[in-house]
């Protein structure tokens, strides 16, 4: 880990130099203390406060609903033929759509405010929970999910005894896709429309000529995607723990 | 005669009978999807203004290809797209490269890219608007920005795991370094390559429209913002099929791609999605 910080703490460095001794315009590539001190500044005025708040609360209710929504969408599609039969070719047709192509729709379904920004979110996200599932549930064993029948287990039982689990490993890298996608989508809805959140505050200081804000809110999105992705790392480790042989 | 001529018929109708669901199963569901939306909207339940109905998009789709909008805004979109993928992949592919033959190159630029690949890419937008103007310039350098980083980490590994021997073999036989690199280790790497265009080649166009609803300056996703904030629904819902269909379109000319320039690859059947 500290081995790994070497090189990044380099960039840093090069940049700090070449923005302080002058070599870059200080609008165009501010030195990077002093957009440290600016994110202290905005901590402080309370500027940065309600809006990562009101962002992650929109990135988390999206990125739930997706999932929870994706892996039912999924495990039903592996056990269903007809589910299978419709939900498949809107997959493959919504496939290749850039999801916040949906945001100018959102916005005149939902209005300007969170649904429609959480609405993007899961749009974005849901796809890959769907299809992960999905295959994953159909890779399940078919002796095992007899077995089940045999022992008299319903089929809601078995989808959640059995299929699930079985298919966990596949969900789980499904899921990581979401998390990745679910900034992605926060970001670029927020920036799009309305007064609040970490999009919105990040274009909102680069059009006032706040360059040194700007640049330190979409850092600090930039490690929020981060930190997200380390912790979700970890955590699915854990829960694939006893699939290692 | 007339035998022959019923023969051929129930022939037929048997042969329809047994085409018939191959074609028109896949096709139920949309058809379903389009019958109900038809209904609802034609019913007055919904607002035509929430629920174009699909009668209305198609009539705006003819209209906007008439006036030649839809084809001026779609080859914007498109050369975006296009520049900055192109951008991405000779970009990606070289840093990727070094990193998978060179120790140095690893070790420096390793944390960079594997920080930077799970960062929100999108939120560089505003930087981008900052240091290259509101025109093409920050669209297709946020394209090619983000797109390059599964490029970068596809050809990196590729150029790590091509094996060893085959590079041994092209020593012995006393090939030059450069010449390794051309004739082995290059074509060694361009399944990972194709691997790496494929995944990025939707975050390309996700990035395209996002800068064109965000900074305007024509393109699919300038058209569609206007649209929305003189509520036009129609014409949002009509931009969407058309960029569905644009994004069908480049992902199947890349397979395409991958099958000509890949012949000899045993891995060009896998379907990347």
């Amino acid at each position: 880990m500290t081995a790994r910080a070497v090189p990044i703490l380099l960039f840093l460095g090069l940049w700090e130099i070449v923005a302080a001794l002058g070599f870059a315009p200080r609008d165009i590539l501010p030195p990077v203390h002093s957009i440290a001190a600016r994110a202290v500044a905005l901590g402080t005025t309370g500027e940065l406060g309600p809006n990562l708040l009101t962002s992650l609360g929109r990135a988390a209710l999206g990125f739930v609903l997706a999932t929870c929504a994706g892996i039912v969408l999924g495990a039903l599609m592996s056990r269903s033929r007809a589910i299978e039969v419709f939900v498949n070719p809107v997959l493959a047709l919504s496939y290749p759509i850039p999801k916040p192509a949906f945001f100018p729709l959102f916005l005149i379904w939902l209005g300007l405010g969170s649904p429609t920004h959480v609405a993007v979110i899961v749009t974005g996200c849901i796809i890959p929970v769907v299809i992960s599932t999905y295959n994953g549930a159909r890779r399940v064993n078919r002796h095992v999910v007899w077995t089940a029948q045999n022992f008299g287990m319903g089929p809601t039982r078995i989808i959640w005894r059995v299929v699930l689990p079985a298919a966990l490993p596949d969900i789980v890298v499904g899921i990581r896709v979401a998390l990745t996608l679910s900034f992605d989508m926060l970001v670029s809805s927020e920036m799009l429309a309305g007064q609040t959140g970490l999009g919105f505050l990040a274009s909102y200081l680069g059009e006032g000529g706040d360059y040194e804000g700007m640049f330190a809110v979409v850092l600090m999105i930039g490690f929020l995607g981060f930190f997200a992705d380390q912790a979700y790392g970890a955590l699915s480790g854990r829960l694939l723990a006893p699939y290692r042989d | 005669m007339g035998h022959s001529v019923v023969d051929s018929w129930r022939h037929t109708a048997i042969r329809m009978r047994r085409a018939g669901p191959a074609i028109v199963r896949p096709l139920t569901p949309f058809t379903a999807v389009i019958l109900v939306w038809q209904a609802i909207a034609a019913s007055g339940a919904v607002n035509s203004y929430l629920l174009p109905p699909p009668t209305a998009v198609l009539s705006r789709l003819i209209h906007l290809a008439a006036t030649g909008d839809l084809f001026a805004d779609t080859a914007l979109t498109v050369y975006r797209t296009l520049a900055g993928f192109g951008i991405a992949i000779l970009v990606g592919a070289s840093i990727g490269f070094w990193m998978g033959t060179s120790a140095f190159g690893e070790w420096l630029l390793g944390p960079v890219v594997s920080f930077l690949f799970s960062t929100p890419k999108i939120s560089f937008l505003p930087i981008f608007i900052l240091w290259f103007g509101t025109f093409d310039g920050s669209k297709i350098l946020m394209t090619a920005f983000i797109c390059a980083f599964p490029v970068i980490s596809a050809c990196h590994s590729g150029a790590k795991d091509v094996s060893r021997l085959w590079r041994w073999v092209g020593q012995n036989i006393g090939m030059s370094r450069s010449r390794v690199v051309r004739k082995i280790m290059i074509p060694a790497t361009l399944p990972a390559l194709f691997t790496g265009g494929a995944i990025s080649l939707p975050f390309a166009f996700i990035a395209v429209s996002v800068s064109e609803m965000m900074s305007g300056g024509g393109g699919l996703g300038a058209r569609m913002m206007l649209s929305a904030r003189f509520a036009d629904s129609a014409t949002v819902v009509a931009v969407i099929i058309v960029l569905g269909a644009i994004g069908v379109a480049l992902s199947a000319a890349l397979t395409a791609a991958r099958h000509r320039l890949l012949r000899w690859d045993s891995t060009v059947d896998t379907v990347v999605a």
